[in-house]
């Protein structure tokens, strides 16, 4: 393989070409792992200049700036740079907003689009490794998230960081030292803070970037997926070409993305650290809650009832269960999904042409009853502020989340299974894919 | 507009030039860039407004968000602009469906499925077993013991020690041994208690006249458990909602938590002031795998 200058060129131009001349399949639901994909470009965009803002660190100084109700407190390094770069610094609250709009909406974009490929089969061979790349990505952006979360040091998220501690603590065997290890020390470690930041802003974002450039690469080798009734032939992708057509429309969708997320990030206030005051680890604000994200762990933390295993003399402490095991079934079911399924329908072969959600009522009653499932222990990570709304004592309202943690998944499940043959009966949504000869 | 004057012949026909005809726009590509157009008008006049009210006004939100209606109204114009201008044209590309793309066949556990397996479970168990060989002496130790000592005097957040009596009927004050305040594991809930104690057994000289102490830390996943229900005598911590009856030895009567809070002995001191009388008899915060039991 020759390394001449002109080789060297003709490679880079044959690649550009293809990119050019990639043909994009006009669905409106394949835009939204690209919705996804703008809000990781407005988090990077946003992060670099708060990372270079930021200070880390859990050493105490005296706050003097801009907000005069904490002027002269004592607190945290951490705290008093997030105050510094949300009151003294111009244009520093909308950085920080536009940023934690963006980290919200950018967990919501993956999971609506993890859902349409999930739904569509698109995650079938030779789409699976690209799916465990894309549930990797999901998982890394809750963690990432968390981690965020974390840094300014207040006194919710210092709760939170409590909670992520006692949950690591829970591990069998490994839970104490890990715990120590991690945190580098007992919480609240002096160098908790230090650690998040560089995991935050350089370790995770860097593997996600080059986790992205392989998703994007796998979707472009492996070609898009596309609903029978657009593809004239099953064996073609027929679309429009990215230039100029798909890059006009992405282009500009790139500009709402990130236009909704500097509009909130200017207009709607998020997480108010100031109202909440520095980290105290004698002391938590009621009520308290993560990111909406993270709700569905919160949820079964507060709705799996007190149970502490014994095995072999050691203890199993009760946060295993909601913290550890549930997250670990759920994210497992999702990894292995792809090959369970396609053994247990002895159907290995490749698949291009995407199903519509009702041409498969198994995999889509086991999505209904997954979603309500989530969807139930989300509700149930503010049952706390309900039961003060609505009168509801707590108990009654803890035993009817628990039940409906079991009951609505098992119905939602039954019931769109139903749905789909109902649609199937009466008429197709889409043709019968036919799966090109190999 | 057409570019410099070409030559003309004597009856007035351009020399040598095809003639070129534009194509007439149809009703329908009129209205849409006249649509495109007016689209493309609201979008400078929001982002007008929003300059104008970055020098006028004084509101960031207002001015933020007239910015972004505009960079989103522009970005409408932008997609229909690309629409006018270049009119769908559906294209295809041949996908590339081999016998070559198929992997290992699914049914049979292939040979290298199986290393795979089995080098990543080494792998996991060779690093869980370098974190218990680094870490877990020192975790095993360090999770034993809180600051109390016996005779350690209570002091408040400020370092004033508390003095028998000084609370009210159902008052509640967070203390620490001295020397250790804002020390996260020793933190403590001392309570006056004005109802019947039932104190376990032999803890019955742990609580001198209704003035009863326990660990703040929930025993669920370690939050202070700050939230004091005077009525009803119960603790509740405000993280997952875990309540814990104070007149029946900090007992779990709701909530995730399953273990009452560890109980520090206090005693009053001949000069009045609340010692502790040793450390906990227990571990003090959340559960983990060597707790003593």
């Amino acid at each position: 393989m020759s390394v001449s200058p002109r080789s060297v060129y003709a490679r880079l131009r044959g690649g550009l070409d293809a990119v050019l001349e990639k043909v994009f399949p006009d669905h409106w639901s394949f835009l939204l792992g690209e919705i996804a994909l703008f809000c990781f470009v407005v988090l990077l965009v946003t992060g670099i200049p708060l990372a270079f803002l930021y200070e880390a660190g859990s050493d105490e100084v005296i706050y003097h700036g801009a907000y005069a109700a904490l002027d002269g407190t004592e607190m945290s390094r951490s705290f008093a740079s997030t105050l510094r770069l949300s009151f003294d610094r111009s244009g520093g609250i909308i950085l920080r907003q536009a940023h934690h709009w963006a980290a919200l909406v950018f967990v919501a974009a993956i999971t609506v689009h993890a859902s349409r490929v999930f739904l569509t089969g698109a995650f079938r061979h030779p789409r699976r490794r690209n799916w465990l790349v894309g549930l990797t990505l999901l998982v890394l952006a809750l963690a990432t998230g968390q981690f965020g979360m974390a840094l300014p040091d207040d006194l919710q998220s210092g709760a939170s960081l409590r909670i992520t501690h006692a949950t690591v603590l829970s591990l069998p065997v490994i839970g104490a030292p890990l715990a120590l290890m991690l945190f580098g020390g007992e919480f609240p470690a002096s160098g908790m803070l230090v650690r998040l930041y560089w995991m935050h802003v350089l370790v995770v974002p860097v593997v996600m970037v080059g986790l992205v450039g392989l998703h994007l690469r796998y979707v472009f080798r492996h070609t898009h997926t596309q609903f029978a009734d657009a593809a004239p032939r099953p064996d073609r992708v027929s679309g429009v070409r990215f230039w100029p057509h798909h890059a006009i429309r992405a282009g500009s969708l790139f500009a709402f993305t990130a236009a909704v997320l500097a509009g909130l990030g200017a207009a709607v206030q998020i997480n108010p650290i100031w109202l909440y005051g520095p980290f105290n680890p004698a002391a938590v604000s009621a009520p308290s809650q993560p990111d909406w994200y993270l709700g569905w762990v919160e949820g079964a933390l507060r709705i799996v009832p007190a149970v502490d295993f014994v095995v072999l003399g050691y203890e199993v402490p009760s946060p295993f269960f909601a913290g550890v095991l549930i997250p670990v079934v759920v994210l497992g079911t999702l990894y292995v999904w792809p090959f369970a399924e396609a053994r247990l329908t002895s159907d290995p072969g490749p698949h291009h042409v995407a199903e519509g959600p009702t041409d498969r009522p198994v995999r889509t009653g086991f999505f209904a009853a997954g979603l309500v499932f989530l969807a139930v222990l989300l509700a149930a990570a503010s049952h706390d502020v309900q039961a003060r709304l609505t009168g509801v004592p707590l108990e009654a309202l803890t035993w009817a989340y628990r039940i409906a943690a079991v009951a609505l998944p098992v119905a939602s499940g039954l019931g769109a299974w139903r749905l789909c043959h109902e649609v199937q009966r009466t008429g197709r949504s889409h043709p019968k894919p036919v799966e090109p000869k190999p | 507009m057409d570019g410099p004057p070409r030559p003309r012949r004597a009856d007035g026909d351009l020399a040598g030039t095809p003639t070129v005809t534009r194509p007439v726009p149809s009703d329908e590509q009129t209205r849409g860039r006249r649509r495109t157009a007016g689209v493309a008008v609201a979008a400078v006049l929001l982002l007008a407004a929003a300059g104008a009210t970055t020098v006028v006004g004084d509101r960031i939100a207002v001015s933020g968000a007239l910015a972004a209606a505009g960079v989103a109204t522009a970005s409408f114009a932008v997609a229909m602009w690309g629409r006018d201008v270049y009119p769908t044209e559906r294209t295809h590309e041949v996908r590339h469906v081999g016998a070559h793309e198929y992997e290992e066949p699914v049914g049979i556990v292939s040979r290298r499925a199986m290393l795979r397996s089995a080098a990543g479970a080494v792998v996991a168990l060779g690093g869980a077993g370098a974190v218990v060989a680094i870490a877990g002496p020192h975790a095993r130790r360090r999770l034993r013991g809180t600051a109390w000592k016996p005779g350690a005097t209570l002091v408040t957040a400020e370092g004033r020690p508390v003095r028998a009596g000084q609370l009210e009927a159902g008052e509640i004050l967070t203390v620490w041994p001295h020397g250790h305040v804002g020390d996260s594991d020793s933190q403590v809930v001392l309570i006056q208690v004005d109802g019947n104690l039932e104190a376990p057994r032999g803890r019955s000289d742990w609580a001198p006249d209704g003035q009863i102490a326990f660990s703040k830390l929930c025993t669920h996943m370690g939050c202070p458990v700050g939230l004091f229900d005077q009525e009803r005598h119960l603790l509740v911590c405000p993280c997952h909602q875990a309540t814990f009856d104070v007149l029946a030895g900090a007992a779990p009567v709701f909530g995730p938590a399953p273990r009452p809070l560890p109980q520090l002995p206090i005693a009053v001191g001949d000069d009045g002031v609340l010692r502790a009388l040793g450390d906990f008899e227990e571990p003090v915060g959340p559960g983990f795998w060597e707790r003593p039991r």
